[in-house]
């Protein structure tokens, strides 16, 4: 993929092109957690963090259409959602549709975020439609 | 972990409590909000300044150095004044800090104050941010919660919002309170929402205000000739920071974990609690921490709500203040202001929104990162 992503220390791509989550996993715990952070493990305190790649795929725990934001700049409404992802830990994301406890979801890479040039990871369920620009 | 508690130590009572209303942002500085809550608790003990012996003051966004520019104006004695930051918890902390130092023989009178004014305030950067950190604000974070809760346990949008109406009430019969409207279901669900079916009215309002709780130890209250029916004894101090919970709400099971805690330093379990003071900023709070403090079981604080067993009169009195919904979050201020409600309740002047026969309180404060701290307040006669 040849446009860069808004957040590359968060999300990118895999060796297929899917999007995936760069996460960390404790080399002392085991402990996989998301985002990458250099400073030690919650569960053990270990600062040996192996960085891992997380496939950004899971179930909807909540979801939360946001109607109003204390910053101008970020257009409402949109729509939040707690994933549990497939790979271990529970996220907060940006969807790119409506969505309900129980979803499955996948992430996508797409434009039309704050910066028009790079690509936003938001979840989607299969039925959501594509977000301005096109889906990944 | 801690390893010994406030049991372990000598008794400390409340001897005073003052406040200055909870408001919206005024041309007021700190300083005069602060004096007319200490005034007024020093006058509500019967106590002079110059018998406190240390102060604590809760604050998160004044700035520094905010107890001695304004505690001079009481007369410069001297005593030693610190502030405390413990986010949304500062005032809580810093009432904590006051007990410790007069139940350790350290000082017989300490004075805990929360003064704040609305602020650009922020949490210390950390140079981490998640997938969305910049969107999530609190009432986003709290309606995830409120969803997950309603879709696990079959409780409607209604049910939640019915922790404002009651908020509401109790705000509307206390003089301190920044809302002080009663308002119905409808004129709730009818706000405009902010996000998930969180609406407006379910948020609380952040003001300015400030509090004074005056802590005393036995031997003041005897060699100061205060009044001991107007005392009430703190029995137990808990304060815990978050560990971790697998996919569980962090501040739910924290709060549980502290309310244990607490509960074993008063020798009382949850059924002996006849007023509680939670951190209800948002309506789906208070039903969370209900639960988690023990007052029922999980999924059936709505229920009860709708009977009334939260009502002042019911089985519990659950934020008769009005809570951060109704008596407002001005942060320092909150946790201070909670122990004044529940000392009001215990000494029976509560007036029109009075617990009949309230003995035994407990409040419950959260801050962001997180910590709970949770004090038990009783009538010892």
């Amino acid at each position: 993929m040849s446009t860069p992503c808004a957040e590359p220390a968060l999300y990118g791509t895999g060796p297929g092109g899917e999007p995936v989550l760069y996460g960390l996993r404790c080399a002392a715990c085991d402990r996989v957690s998301f985002p990458r952070q250099p400073y030690g493990c919650e569960a053990c305190g270990s600062a040996d963090g192996l960085p891992c790649e997380l496939a950004a795929t899971g179930t909807v725990r909540a979801a939360a259409e946001v109607h109003r934001h204390h910053d101008p700049r970020v257009p409402v409404p949109f729509t939040i959602v707690s994933v549990l992802l497939d790979d271990g830990p529970l996220i907060r994301g940006v969807h790119a549709g409506t969505a309900r406890a129980g979803d499955r979801v996948r992430a996508r890479l797409e434009p039309g975020g704050a910066v028009p040039d790079l690509l936003e990871l938001r979840f989607a369920t299969p039925a959501s439609p594509a977000g301005p620009g096109g889906g990944a | 972990m801690m390893r010994g508690t406030l049991a372990d130590l000598r008794p400390v009572y409340v001897a005073g409590i003052g406040l200055h209303p909870y408001r919206r942002l005024s041309e007021t500085p700190y300083v005069r909000l602060g004096l007319t809550a200490v005034r007024s608790a020093l006058a509500d003990a019967g106590l002079a300044w110059t018998d406190v012996d240390s102060a604590w003051t809760g604050t998160a966004g004044l700035g520094m150095a905010a107890s001695r520019r304004m505690l001079r104006h009481l007369g410069a004695t001297g005593i030693p004044m610190t502030q405390v930051e413990n986010a949304s918890a500062s005032g809580s902390s810093a009432f904590r800090q006051a007990c410790l130092e007069v139940a350790a023989g350290l000082a017989d009178v300490s004075l805990a104050l929360g003064v704040d004014k609305p602020s650009r305030v922020r949490a210390a950067p950390t140079g981490v941010a998640g997938l969305a950190d910049r969107l999530v604000v609190p009432a986003t974070h709290f309606a995830l919660l409120a969803d997950e809760y309603m879709d696990r346990h079959g409780v409607t949008a209604e049910q939640v919002a019915a922790v404002a109406v009651k908020n509401h009430r109790n705000g509307s019969r206390n003089p301190f309170a920044q809302r002080r409207k009663e308002r119905t279901l409808q004129e709730v669900m009818d706000e405009p929402a902010v996000s998930g079916t969180l609406t407006r009215l379910q948020c609380c309002p952040i003001g300015e205000g400030a509090a004074a709780a005056l802590v005393v130890s036995g031997e003041a209250v005897e060699r100061l000739g205060l009044d001991p029916a107007r005392c009430v004894g703190v029995t137990a101090s808990a304060q815990r920071s978050e560990r971790l919970y697998g996919t569980a709400d962090p501040d739910t099971e924290l709060t549980r974990e502290t309310a244990g805690e607490a509960f074993r330093q008063a020798g009382i379990t949850a059924a002996d609690l006849d007023v509680v003071e939670v951190h209800d900023a948002f309506s789906i709070e208070e039903l969370l921490y209900a639960e988690a403090i023990g007052l029922c079981g999980a999924g059936e604080a709505a229920g009860l709500l709708a009977r009334g067993a939260f009502d002042v009169g019911g089985r519990c009195a659950v934020s008769p203040s009005g809570g951060l919904l109704a008596m407002g979050h001005p942060i320092g201020p909150t946790g201070v202001g909670q122990i004044a409600e529940i000392t009001r309740q215990l000494r029976g002047e509560a007036g029109d929104r009075q617990q009949p026969g309230a003995r035994t309180g407990l409040a419950h404060m959260l801050g962001v990162g997180a910590v709970c701290v949770i004090h038990v307040l009783q009538r010892l006669d």
